[in-house]
């Protein structure tokens, strides 16, 4: 079945994108290959024919100090105007000035009308000047950037403050800053027919695996789409099982987390124009592990993780385990607990499956509304939520009281997880949970565990098992799996992701 | 198959062994053990395992043997064509027969004790929809889904006997005396069947990879069901005595029962305990239908898609053979006669498989040198 719905899947993906292939043939086939001629005025109308009516076009014209006609094509708001002006006006207007050439930091000659069409939209200046066949073309890029704030999803209490920005120079400095190795590689890529999105492929040469780097490469060259708008695009574009509600690939916005995955020979993967990065192969356990484990000492880094594992089965399980207590095995609750919740529960009419459904659906609103409004009332309606609606519910006898401790518990059990698109998976999976403990108790938990269970083991993110380092079971990778033991013993990087350069800290380095 | 890549570990093949051996059978064994042994009954598992254990050496022997085959490729080479595809035939049609009946005894398990409103049908389907998604993936995921419900399932086993020693009143074990001989090889040929399961080795040792330890994990695979099912038999004789014994239909059950308030937060573990035994039920039945299932796809050469559509139209058949018996007792004696078969199967097969190949080698070895003397 899903074979057949994969080759499908195929023929359909096939059908598109040899569709955008043909689009973006004929968008540049629509910017003629023709040079430019020798004629300044010629020329801008030639960039101004491909442009059509275009009012951010700023076309500046002067005269060099060689009186020669000369004119200057770029596209308000994306360039630095003080580079323009400075360096390359007055560098050539002013007589005294013996320089001929633009004063830029990256200069370009050019006689391909495609080519500048290309590097006015990325924000480059061109200099057109009469009598030369070839046009300047000026990295004058400069816009208006957020500046490295602190991430807003990812935040710890000790470790670095700073984020990703939009801008991805910006982002791959921060990586550089912290990897002052010569043997991280980075590689340009270009996905988006339309929207011509600049991505990074970062990777230690010499640790990462070459397979996997090969593969992520050869899968992100496959993606054709017209826009990239967030690395969510490339996410989902080219993760191994597309229909899986795990993320295979991991998302971060710290740029201390990408640079701690390059070290253990993962690749990143950076997209202009989101603060997000991606690291790929990601394994299960990035579900409950951040980078402060590494910075705090390893004891509470232990326990921390432990806390988030059980927060993490409380986010999953405690509505289901409910139902079925209450509804199926009501004899394995203590006696005086059960006669207390039976009293609650006494003026509740409904099932147990319906009032959880209830509950966890009003919660789920209610998480929804306080992301979406706006900073200072966003608490407010969490105040509202939780204190006024619970209450009022319990005592209009639609809801028992230790269901709002339930779902006041699952619901903060669910922030624990230090990843947020992979808590919103296991947010997700506790719907299915809950129906199937309200139709067969525990047995039903049970049997979606063990569904679950086994589409983990199934999946593989490039190449690596999902659910390693525990099964397949790696002892050396096991050290970092639950507890984090403390940093000398972390002697080789693990060895899942099939690193080249498998030692981490050499003994004749560390004499006793 | 030459595309299925031979990556299991050594670890993973523990877990496939002790996964399918630790089924059903856990919450008889400590009445079919005393049955005539009475309170020497932990003899049982003892000689069970004796038995056993011949049968696991002829099976890792033919693992060293044929490394990468499974016995669909190895039978025909060793027997034949004619005598191989019998024995391939009876070794399908017993893994299909064990599946129903054990998901028949889990269906009736839970029915009786944890949900009685529930028709049986929908515990089996159930459970036979699971079994299903398994056997729609590619055969290293189950070996990683054993591995990861191995402590779902040594957990629950060895910590309840354990826990109901509390109860035990050591005296039921004496005095320690064994009646007749005869009586202890005869439970062990009845006990020998907890250990079945084994025999599904002759697949999955194919794809265990190269360097893998099969006798090492035989020998663990088989101490840990030996562990399990000796706790199993001492906390049965202990808590209850060897004639109550008798009067239960699944004593490992009833031992739960009596394990009452620990001073734990719940009160009462029978719920929980069953639970957590679908996770070793599920392996045992997802083992044994996936041996089955993979075999044919194997014999008949096919692919992945040929295993998915096969695996749901054996479905069929399974889920109505499994509700044929009418009672308990007419399914435990339907498991009688399948017990019977099973000594074809995973005994006489084996044990005649390893002996011909041996022979075949010291034959080829004397052979060999006689053409090496007559060459020089």
């Amino acid at each position: 079945m899903s074979q057949f719905f994969q080759a499908w899947q195929k023929r359909k993906e096939a059908l598109q994108s040899k569709a955008l292939e043909q689009y973006s043939v004929e968008s540049m086939e629509s910017v003629s290959d023709v040079t430019l001629t020798t004629n300044v005025e010629e020329n801008i109308q030639l960039i101004e024919a491909q442009f059509g009516k275009c009012d951010d076009l700023v076309v500046r014209r002067f005269q060099t100090k060689s009186k020669a006609q000369a004119a200057i094509v770029f596209i308000d708001g994306m360039v630095d105007r003080n580079v323009i002006s400075d360096f390359i006006i007055r560098y050539m207007t002013t007589p005294d000035i013996t320089y001929h050439d633009p004063a830029t930091n990256e200069l370009d000659l050019t006689d391909k009308l495609r080519q500048i069409v290309r590097n006015i939209l990325s924000g480059c200046a061109v200099l057109i000047i009469d009598g030369c066949r070839n046009a300047y073309l000026n990295n004058t890029r400069g816009w208006d950037r957020r500046s490295v704030e602190e991430p807003q999803t990812e935040s710890v209490v000790r470790g670095p403050r700073d984020g990703f920005c939009e801008t991805l120079c910006v982002n791959s400095a921060l990586i550089r800053f912290r990897l002052k190795d010569p043997n991280l590689r980075v590689r340009h890529m270009v996905v988006g027919e339309r929207t011509q999105t600049d991505i990074y492929v970062m990777y230690i040469d010499g640790i990462a695996y070459p397979p996997i780097v090969e593969e992520v490469i050869a899968r992100i060259e496959s993606v054709h789409v017209d826009s990239v708008l967030e690395s969510g695009y490339i996410e989902q574009m080219i993760q191994d099982r597309r229909w899986s509600p795990f993320p295979q690939i991991q998302n971060t916005e710290r740029p201390d987390k990408v640079v701690a995955n390059l070290l253990e020979g993962k690749v990143g993967i950076l997209v202009d124009g989101t603060p997000f990065g991606l690291i790929a192969p990601a394994v299960f356990s990035q579900f409950y592990q951040s980078p402060e484990d590494y910075y705090e000492r390893f004891y509470i880094a232990t326990l921390i993780r432990f806390i988030r594992i059980i927060s993490i089965s409380i986010a999953l399980m405690l509505p289901s385990l409910y139902i079925a207590f209450s509804a199926f095995h009501p004899e394995m609750i203590p006696s005086r607990l059960v006669i207390a919740m039976a009293a609650g529960r006494s003026t509740v009419p409904f099932p147990s499956l319906v009032e959880a459904l209830f509950m966890e659906l009003a919660i789920e609103i209610l998480r929804e509304a306080s992301v979406r409004l706006p900073g200072p009332i966003g608490p407010t309606i969490g105040i509202v939520g939780a204190l006024v609606v619970g209450e009022a519910a319990v005592t209009a006898g639609l809801v028992s009281p230790v269901m709002v401790i339930i779902v006041a518990v699952t619901t903060i059990g669910s922030f624990a997880s230090p990843s947020y698109s992979a808590a919103i998976a296991i947010r997700m999976l506790r719907f299915p949970v809950m129906i199937l403990a309200g139709m067969f108790g525990l047995y039903g938990i049970m049997l979606f565990l063990i569904v679950i269970l086994i589409h983990l083991s199934s999946l593989k993110s490039f190449g690596v098992p999902y659910m390693s380092p525990l099964s397949p079971l790696n002892l050396n990778g096991m050290k970092d799996l639950f507890i984090r033991v403390p940093h000398h013993l972390f002697k080789t990087r693990p060895m899942m992701f099939h690193v080249q350069d498998k030692i981490r800290i050499r003994e004749e380095d560390n004499p006793k | 198959m030459e595309n299925q890549q031979r990556n299991f570990g050594t670890w993973q093949i523990t877990s496939i062994m002790i996964s399918s051996m630790i089924g059903v059978g856990i919450l008889t064994i400590p009445r079919t053990s005393t049955m005539l042994l009475q309170q020497a009954g932990w003899i049982g598992p003892i000689s069970g395992a004796l038995i056993a254990g011949v049968a696991v050496t002829a099976i890792v022997y033919l693992g060293n043997q044929f490394p990468g085959l499974t016995f669909v490729e190895f039978m025909p080479r060793i027997f034949g064509s004619v005598i191989g595809t019998m024995c391939i035939c009876l070794f399908i049609l017993y893994q299909f027969f064990n599946a129903g009946i054990t998901a028949r005894v889990f269906g009736e398990v839970v029915v009786t004790s944890v949900l009685p409103d529930t028709p049986l049908e929908v515990i089996i389907v159930t459970l036979l929809l699971l079994v299903l998604f398994l056997c729609c993936h590619e055969i290293e995921v189950v070996a990683r889904v054993n591995e990861l419900l191995i402590p779902f399932l040594l957990l629950p086993s060895l910590l309840i006997p354990l826990v109901s020693f509390m109860n035990a009143d050591w005296y039921n074990l004496l005095p320690f005396h064994v009646e007749s001989w005869t009586d202890v090889v005869k439970t062990g040929l009845d006990t020998y069947t907890l250990y079945t399961g084994y025999e599904l080795l002759m697949v999955y040792f194919a794809f265990a990879i190269p360097g893998a330890r099969l006798g090492v994990a035989s020998i663990t695979g088989m101490s840990f069901a030996f562990v399990v099912y000796m706790i199993s038999v001492i906390a049965g004789i202990s808590v209850f005595g060897y004639e109550e014994l008798q009067r239960l239909i699944w004593p490992t059950l009833e031992l739960v029962k009596v394990t009452q308030r620990t001073g734990w937060f719940l009160e009462r573990f029978e719920s929980a305990f069953l639970a957590i035994w679908v996770a070793s039920v599920f392996t045992t039945i997802g083992n044994m239908f996936y041996a089955t299932i993979f075999s044919l796809r194997q014999w008949f050469r096919k692919g992945i898609r040929f295993q998915r559509i096969s695996a749901i139209v054996m479905m069929v058949p399974l889920f109505f053979f499994s509700l044929i018996p009418q009672n308990i007792v007419e399914l435990y004696s339907y498991l009688k006669h399948l017990t019977t078969m099973g000594y074809m199967v995973t005994i006489f097969i084996p044990i005649l498989l390893a002996i011909t190949q041996f022979m075949r080698n010291k034959i080829n070895k004397g052979r060999k040198e006689n053409i090496e003397k007559g060459g020089t």
